[in-house]
């Protein structure tokens, strides 16, 4: 009996006491670096990174040969299977490093709903405790944003190059099928004084005079009514007066409206196509022939004058119309050269912080790019209005620019941290400062 | 006293038995009707206002709505704090109650205060009181979807097509838009399910809801020389119905009624707004009427699908299972009124969770009961004997349940948990005592022949005996865990249900032993008794302990090193065991919640949720059984989520069907790396606890600055400049100031000398921008049951860019149209995503984590507050007039529970050591009983270090359920030992140690007896691995470990160093 008694004492001080030596086992292994070789550099045998030792830095004494390790955690790996570290530390590094970026220094942990969590560990968003995401060090600053295949197809990035392009203001507004009669008893006016003027060639001085005082008057009055001097001229050589004005005729005349902010687009003599809502399928083109001098006051607005073809006598006088001015964009020699470089509206993301749009440089890589841009206008394409900006300062030609997923890009930039470096991301506010997490390591 | 009852109880047994009778009876009718749930909740006392402010930017509903509305919610009676979120197109009030109050009262003082609160709000703004829930009510989702029914039954619907088990007719799909599942939902199953008894709301998400949109063509508004608020007034003008009393014909009377509500888009069309010459024109003149969809928020995905569906919230201290059950009765009914092939799917039902959880604790108890009554059986060695004893567990859990009813405490798994951690004690009671009575009667056999009058008295001696020590050991075990009911906030919600269920069955076991026990024993205890020498349990055990008990009483040094080891392993370990709050509870379901960044569109994130989707079920067929996303707010107070926030329901198939090698942690990982799309950050949680988290306000590091003030803009960089400041203080492992998430504006701001010029008001400026952009509901159809929105718009291509909305008309007061780029000046800017305030102040948050073994919470502010006004004094910092810091966090709380536990826990102590110095009248065993406590601690750690889990609060529970239990044993052992050195005059050494070991003898039995029927009990749930199960091991780890270091201090630290001061006095003298 005694001997039972004995041996269950024996088992247990066993259990105990190794228990306890293990404890104090792992208690003796936590090695220190020396503190000759502190700040050197070294490579981590499980992360094949190379990094700095500091008085944290884990060691691991292993048949006589000390290892230390990036971060813990890399030491705990080591010690489950030593040799296949060693020998892996033998082979070349570009073996280590093409598995995957999960094996990459973690370089603090924050919350995608929270970008302003910057922790040390793992753990919870003190905000919305949930669980925290790694971000992972960078190869060196100002590194662009690189995406595989597959990230690239679930993000559903399109892309295209900014090539130059001849870019068009559309404006769009309403006129009247000109029904006028002032304009024309005003013409009428003018002939006959012209007429008259002619037909007293060479009489007396003051029935001479009086004439002319009649033609400058009317020709004045014209001018009143929306006629330039050329229309004048060419009305005085045809004499021939604006039928259309009160009746249907083979041309006709449309007066439409212009907003304030859009006469410095309209020029004379531009093409304009005008569209009714009574043949909603036809398409009319025409030319602005004037553009009225004076703004209506009723309707804050300038009366353009523009001179159509009414083939099958479509438009009948006091009807409505929408009218739409197609200008180009820049001056005479650039579009001479072809146009301006021209990205899709869709590919700049203005949040009124900035305007940035993501350059995809090829193997995956995206940089961010911040524009200078002009007014937004039509680029045509094979039939397809593209709503595009001119650049004028950013993406130089022929570079290839994102047009879908670009907010995806600038999320993931600002989630990872690159944004912060370069300018903060489309949405997000400029980080002035550096991260407390980072300060903290040193 | 006690011994009074006993008499009483055992002389009036019929009285005594009808009584159980009845208690039981009640107790079962209490079981099947407490409420029962996964997991308690945790969230604040809250009420929560809504307010409802369509298209209104979170700047506006912060400065016109919430802020007047919090200001005089302001003082509400019994409120601790209001905190309020200003989001895009709603705003949050929570007011936050002291714990002590009642919900519905506070919630009648909230709309008292409503009353007036809401009398200068703007008139659109819609203010409402939330539904009476909270956080975890959200029980049941459900999809309406189209499906396959059979031309001639149409009334069974198929999921899959196929064929007409009836008559092989194909089958033909159902093809309805989801604007018309989405009138099925709100106009036909919505209200339906909502009149199910303790549901609270039914709420929509997701689908279109069906508008009639009228599009307006600017041009010809300007043709046909017609004011936009023109229009406005005249479509709101032409959709009436109303009644003009009776007329008699005859003796007939006739009810009158004037016809005019709009009814079709034909309607719209043909009003008039203006006519020339008698020349009417028509609303179809200036722009096409049609139906479309109207502005969304939210949108649902089944696999890449869109569906509509939506979510039924149950009323506050409803019982989940019962409602559950009682919604499915009702959708059964309804399924008959919907369209043929139409079917309502659940795709997230709680019932599931809560039946797998109470099942694991059925299980647990279930087995716990049996092994307890298998070890009672074999030490006892007697049927009735084990009967009685073990009869204390279901009449115990019945009457914890009958005061689990009184007290309102639901059955969840922490409460029964609490249960099930007593169930092993439970039956200590009745085990000495019934011992003691078969001990008693077994004697008293051996000794008389005839004995049915002294039967009586025996029991009612051998009760009285055992009776006081007994009472008091449930006494110590019941004050020991007190302590537990000091705990505060989210601790405190948790384990209060446990620490009263487990009080609330010590409180049933020490009634049954008191008052069924004896009487049972009396009348079941018959046949031929053994005597404790005849029973062979006993006899081996005494074998082994005589032998160990006389070689340590000679070596006292042996058992005290052996015991120094253990404490110091004991405390060495410790160091090794991580922190955590609370070990998660596997909810079964996954929450997957995928978040972009403030400022996507609502199409960009639906295109992410669709194709995450769309992996998760094809890449794992085997594990996953369905997903459905959401992606914004469904339309309930108790869903804050905005657009950019995916919450995507995974419901798993059971995991024996898993491929091989995929744990729960492995399939989780995968899907985030499946799913990873750039920009997109994968977060996975669990439905209950993301609805816990999603309405928890405050701070949860343990410290935090909350800085206060008028302007945003100061307030972050007041707080950006403390994360700095803090950050250099020593004890700081991390500090980061809160930022704005900031999302895209775009401002009009009107120019007021522009508008002078041209006599326009700017309120029509105002209603042009709101009507014309944001296109507002003018009126409402009514159609039968059913209410649609009409609303005017410009058309599309007038309104979706800068330069088109130049060209808004405004008409002026004298009747010139004036665009609005003349009027305004536009700014893209970049604003708050949402505002948040605390007791009407807007405020930022600056999070503190503190490295505690380094500092203590308490010492660390007062050196960061000291810190902080140093800069403030030396300008450093400068905090602006109207503009104030506060320090807040968990700390808080830890304050208070330092506070209450400072008082609470020496109160306990005093008590414990009150009842044991009543029990022994004698300092040293008081003393000795307590020697046994810092062994039994040391002895909790060890299985923690091997199962590697972290100190929670759940391990602390264990350790304060532990210290109540591991007293008792030694309480029992030392009475002995008193009376048996009372009874015998003592005078040498070898007589003391005679004695030490004859008393050790005696109670070794019931002491193993006890000892393992607490850790036995407790073994299985140690290898439960089914829901619920991670909750309650942590719980039961340290119960195990210390329960065996303090059997081995109880049977031989205790008795040897007892004889050690036994010896020295007797030497001494």
């Amino acid at each position: 009996m005694l001997k039972k008694a004995i041996i269950s004492i024996g088992v247990f001080i066993l259990i105990s006491g190794s228990i306890f030596v293990i404890a104090c086992a792992q208690r003796k292994e936590k090695l220190v670096p020396e503190t000759d070789i502190l700040g050197q550099e070294t490579i981590c045998p499980v992360m094949g990174n190379q990094f700095e030792i500091t008085k944290y830095t884990p060691v691991i004494e292993y048949k006589g040969t000390k290892y230390y390790f990036c971060c813990a955690g890399c030491d705990k790996d080591f010690a489950e299977n030593p040799e296949k570290y060693i020998k892996t530390m033998g082979e070349s590094p570009q073996a280590e490093k093409h598995e995957e970026n999960e094996e990459r220094n973690v370089l603090h942990w924050t919350c995608s709903m929270h970008p302003e969590v910057k922790a040390d560990e793992d753990g919870n968003c003190p905000i919305c405790n949930m669980g925290l995401m790694p971000v992972y060090e960078k190869n060196g600053p100002g590194e662009s944003l690189h995406l595989n295949d597959n990230a690239m197809f679930l993000a559903g990035i399109k892309m295209t190059p900014a090539v130059k392009n001849q870019l068009y203001n559309k404006i769009q507004t309403i006129g009247k099928v000109a029904y006028d009669p002032e304009l024309v008893v005003a013409q009428e006016e003018y002939l006959n004084a012209v007429e008259m003027m002619e037909s007293l060639k060479g009489s007396g001085n003051i029935t001479v005079e009086r004439t002319k005082s009649v033609v400058e008057k009317s020709r004045y009055k014209l001018r009143l009514l929306g006629m330039d001097n050329v229309e004048i001229e060419r009305l005085k050589k045809t004499k021939q007066i604006d039928r259309s004005l009160i009746m249907p005729e083979r041309e006709t005349w449309i007066y439409a409206e212009l907003y304030e902010s859009d006469i410095a687009w309209v020029k004379k003599g531009q093409k304009v196509t005008v569209t009714s809502p009574a043949y909603p399928d036809k398409e009319l083109h025409g030319k602005i022939r004037s553009i009225n001098p004076i703004l209506n006051d009723k309707t804050r607005s300038v009366q353009i004058r523009i001179c159509l073809a009414n083939v099958h006598l479509f438009l009948k006088p006091a009807m409505y119309v929408d009218v739409v001015i197609k200008s180009v964009y820049g001056s005479q020699t650039m579009q001479k050269n072809g146009g301006i470089i021209t990205v899709p509206k869709t590919a700049v993301l203005d949040t009124g912080n900035r305007k940035i749009a993501w350059v995809y440089l090829g193997d995956g890589r995206f940089e961010p790019r911040q524009l200078k841009i002009g007014p937004v206008g039509i680029v045509q394409k094979a039939d397809i209005n593209v709503r595009s900006y001119p650049i004028l300062h950013g993406i130089e030609e022929n570079e290839i620019v994102v047009t879908n997923g670009n907010f995806l890009i600038d999320s993931e930039s600002q989630i990872s941290g690159i944004a912060a470096l370069e300018y903060g991301g489309a949405i997000g506010i400029e980080e002035t400062h550096e991260t407390p997490g980072s300060e903290h390591e040193q | 006293m006690i011994e009074r009852i006993i008499e009483i109880c055992l002389k009036n047994r019929l009285l005594v038995i009808t009584a159980f009778i009845l208690i039981i009876l009640w107790g079962i009718f209490a079981m099947v009707n407490t409420p029962v749930d996964a997991i308690p909740d945790i969230g604040e006392l809250q009420v929560i206002v809504y307010v409802e402010w369509p298209g209104r930017s979170p700047k506006d509903v912060e400065d016109q709505v919430i802020y007047p509305l919090t200001t005089k919610l302001m003082g509400t009676p019994g409120m601790k704090t209001i905190r309020s979120s200003s989001a895009f197109g709603f705003g949050l009030v929570n007011l936050i109650f002291k714990e002590s109050i009642d919900f519905y009262w506070a919630r009648t003082r909230v709309l008292e205060r409503l009353n007036f609160a809401t009398t200068d709000l703007p008139v659109d703004a819609k203010v409402t009181l939330g539904p009476d829930v909270t956080a975890v009510g959200q029980i049941f989702w459900y999809t309406i979807e189209n499906g396959y029914y059979c031309p001639y039954h149409p009334h069974q619907y198929y999921s899959e097509p196929g064929t007409c088990p009836e008559d092989n007719e194909d089958l033909i799909a159902s093809t309805y838009d989801l604007s018309e599942l989405r009138s099925i939902q709100d106009w036909y199953v919505r209200y339906q399910l909502n009149s199910v008894q303790g549901v609270s709301e039914v709420a929509s998400v997701g689908g279109f809801v069906k508008e009639y949109q009228i599009d307006i063509d600017p041009k010809r508004l300007i043709y046909h020389d017609i004011k936009i608020t023109e229009l406005l007034n005249v479509i709101k003008n032409s959709n009436i119905d109303v009644g003009a009393k009776v007329f008699e014909e005859g003796s007939i009377e006739f009810v009158i009624r004037g016809l005019g509500f709009i009814k079709t888009i034909e309607d719209i069309e043909n009003i008039a707004v203006h006519t020339y010459d008698g020349v009417p024109v028509y609303i179809k003149n200036l722009g096409n009427v049609a139906i479309g969809p109207a502005f969304r928020r939210s949108a649902l995905d089944k696999v890449g699908t869109e569906a509509t569906g939506g979510v039924v919230v149950m009323r506050y201290g409803e019982n989940p299972l019962k409602v559950i059950e009682r919604l499915k009765i009702k959708i059964k009914e309804l399924e008959i009124g919907l369209p043929p092939g139409v079917r309502i799917v659940p795709f997230y039902d709680r019932s599931g969770l809560i039946n797998r959880t109470i099942n694991t604790l059925k299980n647990a108890l279930t087995q716990e009961i049996v092994i307890t009554v298998i070890v009672i059986v074999v030490f006892l060695l007697h049927f009735f004997g084990s009967l009685i004893i073990s009869i204390v567990l279901p009449i115990g859990i019945l009457v914890s349940f009958i005061l689990m009813r009184i007290f309102g405490v639901d059955a969840n798994i922490m409460s029964l948990g609490g249960i099930a951690i007593a169930i092993g004690v439970m039956v200590d009671a009745g085990s000495v005592l019934v011992e003691n009575i078969h001990r008693k009667l077994a004697e008293n056999q051996n000794r008389m022949s005839e004995h049915i009058r002294n039967r009586l008295e025996v029991t009612v001696d051998a009760a009285k005996e055992v009776g006081k020590p007994v009472f008091f050991a449930l006494l110590t075990t019941i004050v020991g865990f007190v302590p537990v009911f000091a705990l505060t906030g989210q601790a405190g919600k948790l384990f209060k249900p446990l620490a009263y269920t487990k009080t609330f069955a010590m409180v049933g076991a020490a009634l049954i032993a008191v008052c069924l026990m004896p009487t049972l024993a009396y009348f079941l205890l018959h046949g031929r008794l053994k005597l404790p020498d005849e029973n062979v349990i006993s006899r081996s055990l005494r074998r082994i302990y005589r032998p160990i008990m006389k070689t340590i009483l000679d070596k006292k040094w042996i058992v005290i090193a052996i015991s120094i080891f253990i404490l110091f392993g004991g405390i060495t370990l410790s160091g090794f065991v991580k922190q955590e709050f609370m070990p998660p509870l596997n909810e079964g379901d996954l929450l997957f919640m995928p978040v972009l960044l403030p400022g996507a569109s609502l199409t960009q994130v639906m295109e992410v949720m669709k194709k995450q989707d769309i992996i998760i079920k094809n890449e794992f067929p085997d594990e996953v059984e369905w997903v459905v996303g959401k992606l914004g707010r469904a339309e309930t107070p108790t869903d804050p989520a905005p657009i950019t926030m995916i919450e995507t329901i995974i419901h798993l198939k059971p995991e024996k069907m898993w491929r091989k090698n995929i744990t729960r942690e492995k399939l989780i990982a995968a899907i985030q790396e499946k799913t990873k799309i750039p920009g997109v950050s994968p977060i996975m949680t669990q439905p209950i606890r993301n609805r816990i988290d999603m309405l928890a306000t405050g701070i949860q590091t343990p410290v935090g600055i909350k800085v206060f003030g008028p302007d945003l803009k100061t307030i972050e960089k007041i707080a950006a400049k403390l994360e700095k400041i803090v950050f250099d203080i020593q004890g700081v492992s991390s500090a980061f100031a809160e930022r704005t998430g900031s999302r895209p504006y775009f401002e009009i701001e009107i120019n007021r000398n522009a508008i002078a010029r041209y006599s326009i008001q700017l309120q029509t400026v105002q209603k042009v921008i709101s009507m014309v952009i944001g296109g507002m509901a003018v009126t409402y159809t009514v159609e039968g049951r059913e209410r649609y929105p009409i609303r005017v718009r410009y058309m599309r291509d007038f309104r979706d860019s800068q330069e088109a909305l130049g060209k808004i008309f405004v008409p002026s007061l004298d009747g010139k149209h004036i665009p609005l780029n003349l009027l305004v000046h536009f700014r893209k800017t970049s604003g708050p995503a949402m505002i948040q305030s605390e007791n009407t102040m807007p405020y930022f948050r600056v999070f503190i984590n503190i490295n505690q073994e380094k500092t203590g919470l308490i010492d660390f502010v007062k050196l960061a507050k000291k810190k902080v006004q140093d800069n403030i004094n030396a300008g450093k910092l400068v905090i602006p007039a109207g503009y104030y810091l506060t320090w807040s966090g968990q700390f808080e709380a830890e304050n208070e529970a330092r506070k209450r536990l400072s008082i609470v826990l020496p109160i306990c102590l005093a008590i414990i050591l009150l009842i044991l110095y009543m029990a022994f009248k004698d300092s040293i065993s008081v003393l000795l009983t307590a020697i046994g406590l810092p062994f039994a601690l040391a002895g909790g750690i060890i299985p923690l270090v091997i199962l590697n889990f972290k100190f929670s609060t759940a391990v602390w529970i264990g350790f304060i359920a532990l210290f109540g239990i591991a007293t008792d044993n030694a309480v029992v052992l030392l009475s002995t030992l008193q009376n048996i050195f009372k009874q015998k005059n003592i005078r040498s050494v070898e007589n003391v140690r005679t004695a030490v070991l004859n008393a050790g003898l005696l109670r070794v039995r019931p002491i193993m007896m006890t000892t393992l029927t607490t850790i036995l009990a407790l073994t299985p749930i140690m290898f439960f691995t089914s829901a619920g199960s991670e909750m309650i091991k942590p719980m039961a780890s340290p119960i195990i470990g210390g329960l065996i270091t303090a059997t081995f201090t109880n049977l031989f630290l205790v008795p040897v160093l007892y004889a050690w001061f036994k010896e020295r006095k007797v030497s001494r003298s």
